[in-house]
């Protein structure tokens, strides 16, 4: 993947990643989740959130303003890559919790679709139904499958 | 590993006085997936799917 990203921490068996974003306001520290949705179909939802240690909470509605947006997105892209290499039968969904983040993860699908088009098949819902995903249309939702 | 199962080791987010830098790599999981957001998240997710299935014909397992 050529956008630059943050390196990420990841045990096996474990279903997060953790990795630092630097900038202006600091060293902030965020949390991607892959969690088991459905019990028959290997379906994982993807969750990503900053981690609040004081609160010992996930806020995934925060705008860190930490202007790496570019880079924060490569690496949960990479995190995506890498849960597909250890999950291969995995389909990951994505949905923002806002319209914004859903358009956010939609920009960090845009910024590796040419990477991973050959290995990843991506479908977004749109207009009622599943469908080939397709750079710069809207989509509500997203799923990723290996090919 | 689902919802319900995770919803029983909520507890671990109130132990407060354990750093959290101290945490093993499974105590932090189930702090995360005792995140109210990742909750709420993957709760929307699956009624989300419940409302709109994946087609089976997209999916190849």
């Amino acid at each position: 993947m050529n956008e630059e990203s943050y390196s990420f921490t990841k045990e096996p068996g474990i279903f997060y990643y953790e990795f630092f974003s630097e900038g202006p306001n600091g060293k902030i520290k965020k949390v991607v989740q892959f969690q088991q949705i459905s019990p028959f179909q290997d379906i994982y939802n993807l969750g990503f959130g900053d981690f609040n240690e004081q609160l010992g909470e996930i806020d995934d509605l925060s705008v860190s303003n930490n202007h790496d947006t570019q880079k924060v997105l490569a690496t949960i892209a990479r995190t995506v890559v890498d849960f597909m290499k250890q999950h291969p039968k995995a389909i990951i969904m994505a949905r923002g919790s806002t319209p914004s983040r859903t358009r956010l993860y939609q920009m960090g699908i845009s910024q590796i679709w040419n990477e991973v088009d050959n290995i990843f098949e991506i479908k977004g819902f749109n207009k009622n139904k599943w469908q080939p995903y397709e750079r710069g249309k809207n989509f509500e939702a997203f799923f990723i499958v290996k090919k | 590993m689902y919802i319900e199962k995770i919803h029983q080791m909520s507890t671990l987010k109130k132990d407060k006085k354990k750093s959290f830098d101290k945490l093993s790599s499974q105590e932090r999981q189930a702090l995360y997936n005792a995140s109210p957001f990742f909750k709420k998240k993957n709760e929307e997710a699956t009624a989300f799917l419940k409302k709109h299935p994946i087609p089976k014909e997209f999916i190849k397992q």
